[in-house]
């Protein structure tokens, strides 16, 4: 298999503070599913940035399909933690997805018959093409979700780097998007952040554990010793973290 | 006289106006980016504090409009830099530069013998006063907006919805933003002397506010806050007349009362909607 990311002896930290990820290797194949899982603070969203190319490494590199970062941004798809607020505005599905097929040397003004096209696929694939000229302000939060997931498909990207992309919504909602997700493999490559051990054992081929740093399980080692090791800052949570759906108290 | 018929016969109220549609066009055009990029308190600090700029004109023997002009654009500029780079401190700094601008303004005014009569009419609007030049400022800001929210309307959406997301598509975040900060300066500064440095914001953010509860497109939004500022401003010129009103504050109310119409109604009709289960 092709390697989709190689990072090699990553170090990052936010100025003035002492690093949070510190001498990370990581190596994800070209239609791996990978979950990432650790406590607040040990670096998860950083490390999902600094794949994107929004964050710069202190030192350590990493490359995207064999080459640096900003040469292949077109082919990466990136969805922010924090769903933007968009209920106040007046923007229909299909115009919110179709911002996903910008780049920085689009041309200007209106969208082309063909990034209309993409976008509509793109919600076909998230189960929403029926609700393209909705307002975003009528959808439900999972439907808001596959709305934003469906603008990060709508480029086309071959590697998909998802900062808990069901954040906030139900736990019907976040299965059926988790399931939607897994699908999207081996034809792109996922790499996705949830705090939810149990998903993780459900969906990915493997689970990246961040505590600073990186510590790499198979599903079926997703166990109550990988949970201590991830947050060993944090004892008191790890023994009350559920590793497989229903084995919750 | 009524004021249709001082309408047809006065040529300052002709000018009035076609001052208020084109008051109207930049509002409508620049309203709904102020709204959906949530920055009418930014858009508030460019606004108060471009009296500086004029108050510097003044003492200088210079032109009050060129010098608010100055004035917008170097405090977009600062507060696009605050948004940028010091984020945390944006509130408490958009207020700085807001009441610094005013400050400076009215320092500089004291000191120029004579200008404290025009201060009123910067602060509150002189739609009636309103020249030729004033016209041509307000034509050429109108152009000027309508030909870059044109082109880069999209562009302004990617980076209005969501930051991060449009930087990982590698659009400009900075630039667009400044732009469109710029943008909001100048209309502000073309709008001043229909409803004054005081009162502008709710000329740019009422219309826009009262049609986002209709719209489906910031296309129709844009269209209908136009309409909705063009109908506010005329009802307003046209209610101040008779009872000789001032009339930017006449225009405001109108305005305000646009909008808490289209609330109630808005409310009304999802009332009367069945609840979704």
């Amino acid at each position: 298999m092709t390697q989709a990311v190689q990072v090699h002896g990553l170090r990052f930290g936010y100025r003035g503070r002492p690093p949070i990820l510190e001498d990370v290797d990581l190596v994800v194949e070209q239609g791996e599913f990978l979950g990432i899982l650790g406590p607040n603070g040990a670096g998860k969203s950083s490390l999902i940035q600094l794949l994107a190319g929004l964050l710069k490494p202190d030192t350590g590199t990493i490359t995207i399909m064999g080459r640096p970062v900003r040469e292949m941004r077109h082919r990466i798809g990136y969805m922010p933690q924090q769903p933007p607020p968009v209920r106040h505005l007046p923007v229909t599905v299909a115009a919110l997805v179709q911002l996903g097929c910008l780049q920085s040397w689009h041309p200007l003004g209106r969208s082309r018959p063909d990034e209309r096209q993409r976008a509509q696929a793109a919600l076909t694939r998230m189960e929403l093409g029926e609700r393209s000229t909705r307002l975003l302000r009528e959808l439900s939060g999972g439907e808001l979700q596959r709305a934003l997931l469906a603008r990060t498909l709508a480029a086309d990207p071959t590697i998909l780097l998802l900062d808990e992309p069901t954040a906030h919504i139900d736990p019907a909602a976040e299965s059926r998007i988790w399931s939607l997700l897994r699908r999207m493999t081996p034809e792109r490559t996922v790499i996705a952040i949830s705090h939810d051990p149990a998903l993780l054992r459900m969906h990915a081929d493997r689970i990246a554990l961040l505590n600073g740093r990186l510590h790499m399980v198979t599903p079926e080692g997703m166990d109550a010793a990988a949970l201590q090791w991830a947050y060993s800052r944090h004892p008191e949570v790890s023994a009350e973290i559920p590793v497989q759906r229903g084995a919750a108290g | 006289m009524s004021f249709m018929a001082a309408l047809l016969a006065e040529p300052f109220l002709q000018r009035a106006l076609l001052a208020g549609i084109l008051a109207s066009i930049g509002c409508g055009l620049i309203g709904p980016w102020v709204l959906i990029r949530r920055m009418s308190h930014l858009a508030g600090g460019i606004a108060h504090a471009v009296l500086g700029g004029m108050g510097i004109a003044y003492f200088l023997g210079g032109s009050p409009l060129l010098g608010a002009a100055a004035a917008a654009f170097v405090v977009a500029l600062l507060i696009g830099a605050i948004h940028l780079r010091w984020e945390a401190q944006e509130d408490v700094l958009t207020g700085a530069l807001w009441s610094i601008g005013m400050a400076v303004g009215l320092l500089f005014i004291h000191r120029t013998p004579g200008a404290g009569a025009d201060l009123m009419s910067y602060l509150f609007g002189s739609i009636l006063l309103v020249g030729r030049d004033d016209l041509l400022f307000m034509l050429a800001v109108d152009a000027v907006v309508l030909a870059v929210v044109g082109l880069l309307h999209r562009q302004f959406l990617a980076i209005s919805l969501d930051e991060a997301f449009a930087r990982s598509r590698g659009l400009p975040v900075a630039t667009l933003y400044l732009m469109l900060l710029v943008l909001v300066a100048l209309t502000v500064v073309a709008l001043i002397r229909v409803a004054g440095l005081i009162l502008v914001m709710a000329l740019v953010t009422l219309p826009a506010a009262a049609c986002s509860l209709f719209a489906r497109s910031i296309a129709t939004l844009t269209l209908y806050a136009t309409a909705l500022a063009v109908g506010c401003t005329a009802t307003g010129l046209a209610l101040s007349y008779a009872p000789d009103w001032p009339a930017g504050p006449t225009i405001i109310l109108v305005c305000a009362l646009a909008y808490a119409l289209a609330l109630i109604a808005t409310t009304l009709r999802h009332r009367a909607l069945p609840s979704r289960s």
